[in-house]
């Protein structure tokens, strides 16, 4: 199993042969530079084939596209998948940055009218707060990729993008791209068929199957990661889809950021939106600190939630409350509240406080913290 | 490509009918009915940040389209692939290392690196990462601007040996704060460019630096240069009033 280490020396590696033989065809490679565990950053070749291997825009009728993604290495790696497509297309291609996104952005993507977008969620999200109507209705197709899919999500971006049919693309940069694809019209949310030359496994599964996801592919030239843990939890499908793909696995979560295993209890960060979203009075947005403490020799699980309401903080008997109901309706297994893993003494009580100040965003939204 | 004045006006004046003929009509709008180069109107910034980008794509291809920001608007600026490598950037080297301030310009000049056949690194923003990726790449030349240049500082002090090459790129140069780095590389250029009109014009670091056109490029000066390129852009540039002082086309202030 190839860990995280292994990658950045295998990166390192394959830099070094990009530098000892730069390649024929220059656009089939690129320098990325991703982050090491120990905060050293990973600086690595990456591999393409001259013939893109999947349509960049998800649907070949797609003139034009905007791609929304935080680095730009990554906007850079989409714009090479678009211009390897095929000659007689002329696919235009908008990379968006984080400082075009305010009010100037809208008469300019009205003069662009995408009919495709590419990128983050919360980044396409943002965009399109800047789109009128019409240039959102025009867009056909939305391919999200660089990080999990949650309902809340989906549901936001669905109503957003009207006509378009949303796509999910599983990446990790650190192995050059693709790792999963959701695109044939039968699968959930969240639910992939390997990309072309990925095999994945499911490592160390639970008794839900869910277990760290292992996967195998070449990342420049002869460089492959072999079996390696992404970070990112997982299941497989057991049933051939209705598309024909023999192998279908669902996405969890990150490991630690939107799942994480604690005390044999399962906090999921879906879970955490759907009981925020019951309180619609009294909760705009969330953060979760997770973490497992000692007491009296025991191990016990400790989750201290911040919440923001916009309107204001509310009463401290309304605090009490939510705690209260919270705790009573979210699942930390497949059959037990927090309350319950309270009274068995696996948890401790639920700890609630409000913040005046709304939380801030990177290019991802990162709920949950294991501390 | 022809630096020739009078070969290039001949050029530009050829290209004109086929500009008042496209269904695109931002010059046709501009020009009336003037037939003659030398007495065409020019256009400007504001030109482009009023009328879409529609109105003025004179060709379909693969393209790349960034944003420009103006204090006065902001534009959508289109350029084709073989447009943007056929641009007199920067000397070729075998792994050039670009580091600008503007996203868009960076994805560009990388995208003009691979038209040259070479991999490119792309800077992120932190300098501190991009220097750091830099040296384990084993950049030979950069692409920067003179924001983004001095930002590269540490790196470009500790270099065992200078770069081939380093190719500032910008509308304005204050070659005070540039040639500190004149010793970090075997050729220190500044390319004169507007992220409308790709390079116009090129020189070599200097106090007093003397700018000469890109090839396919006649510069025409009033107060503020006048700019006219020979190549089939996306929006051909024709005419082009900027905003950069003769002045400093004479020499960099």
């Amino acid at each position: 199993m190839m860990e995280r280490n292994d990658v950045a020396v295998l990166g390192e590696a394959a830099l070094k042969d990009l530098i000892a033989q730069p390649p024929e065809i220059s656009t089939t490679a690129l320098v990325r530079v991703t982050s090491g565990t120990s905060g050293e950053p990973i600086v690595m070749a990456t591999g393409y084939s001259p013939d893109a291997p999947e349509d960049i825009a998800g649907d070949a009728s797609v003139r034009r596209m905007l791609v929304c993604i935080g680095s730009r290495t990554a906007r850079l790696s989409n714009i090479l998948i678009a211009r390897a497509g095929p000659r007689d297309r002329a696919l235009r291609v908008l990379p968006i940055d984080q400082q075009d996104v305010d009010d100037r952005l809208t008469p300019l993507l009205s003069d662009f009218s995408p009919e495709g977008v590419h990128g983050f969620p919360a980044i396409i999200s943002r965009v399109g707060a800047h789109m009128d109507a019409s240039t959102k209705d025009g867009v056909r197709t939305a391919k999200l990729t660089g990080e999990v899919l949650t309902e809340e999500r989906d549901s936001a971006l669905q109503a957003m993008y009207k006509n378009a049919r949303l796509i999910e693309i599983y990446i990790a940069s650190e192995v050059g791209g693709r790792i999963g694809v959701r695109s044939c019209g039968y699968l959930p949310r969240a639910h992939f068929h390997p990309a072309l030359d990925v095999e994945i496994e499911v490592a160390n599964p639970d008794a839900e199957g869910v277990g760290d996801l292992l996967v195998t592919r070449p990342v420049f030239r002869g460089f492959r990661v072999e079996s390696y843990r992404i970070g990112d939890m997982a299941k497989l499908v057991r049933a051939r889809c209705a598309c024909g793909a023999e192998t279908t696995f669902a996405l969890v979560g990150r490991r630690g950021i939107d799942y994480i295993k604690i005390v044999g209890a399962l906090i999921r960060r879906e879970e955490f939106d759907r009981v925020c979203a019951t309180f619609p009075d009294a909760i705009d947005d969330y953060r979760a600190e997770v973490s497992e403490v000692h007491v009296a020799g025991q191990s016990k699980g400790r989750i201290a939630l911040t919440l923001f309401r916009a309107k204001g903080t509310p009463t401290e008997a309304r605090v009490h409350e939510i705690a209260r109901l919270f705790a009573d309706r979210v699942f930390l297994t497949q059959t037990a509240t927090l309350a319950q893993l309270v009274e068995r003494d696996v948890f401790l009580p639920l700890e609630v406080t409000y913040t005046d100040a709304p939380f801030s965003v990177q290019h991802k939204e990162v709920k949950l913290i294991q501390i | 490509m022809k630096t020739d004045a009078a070969a290039l006006t001949k050029e530009l004046q050829e290209m004109l009918s086929t500009l008042k003929n496209a269904p695109a009509d931002l010059y046709k709008q501009a020009w009336g009915k003037e037939e003659d180069f030398s007495r065409l109107p020019a256009i400007s910034r504001s030109d482009l940040i009023k009328i879409p980008l529609s109105r003025r794509r004179y060709k379909d291809a693969k393209s790349l389209v960034k944003i420009v920001h103006d204090p006065e608007g902001s534009f959508l600026s289109e350029w084709s692939f073989e447009d943007i490598g056929a641009e007199e950037v920067a000397p070729v080297s075998k792994r050039p290392f670009v580091y600008l301030s503007d996203p868009h310009e960076a994805i560009e000049k990388a995208l003009w690196c691979y038209e040259q056949g070479v991999v490119p690194l792309l800077g992120e923003k932190d300098a501190a990462i991009a220097g750091y990726a830099a040296k384990k790449y084993q950049v030979d030349s950069l692409i920067a601007d003179p924001l983004s240049l001095p930002k590269l500082s540490s790196y470009l002090q500790e270099l065992p040996s200078p770069l081939d090459s380093i190719t500032v790129v910008s509308d304005s140069f204050h070659t005070i704060d540039i040639l500190p780095f004149a010793h970090c590389a075997r050729t220190v250029r500044l390319v004169l460019s507007l992220p409308e009109t790709g390079p116009i014009a090129h020189a070599e670091l200097a106090e007093r630096p003397t700018f000469k056109p890109v090839a396919g490029c006649l510069i025409e000066t009033e107060d503020t240069l006048i700019v006219s390129k020979t190549a089939q852009l996306v929006t051909p540039i024709v005419k082009y009033r900027t905003a950069i002082p003769t002045e400093l086309y004479d020499g960099a202030q």
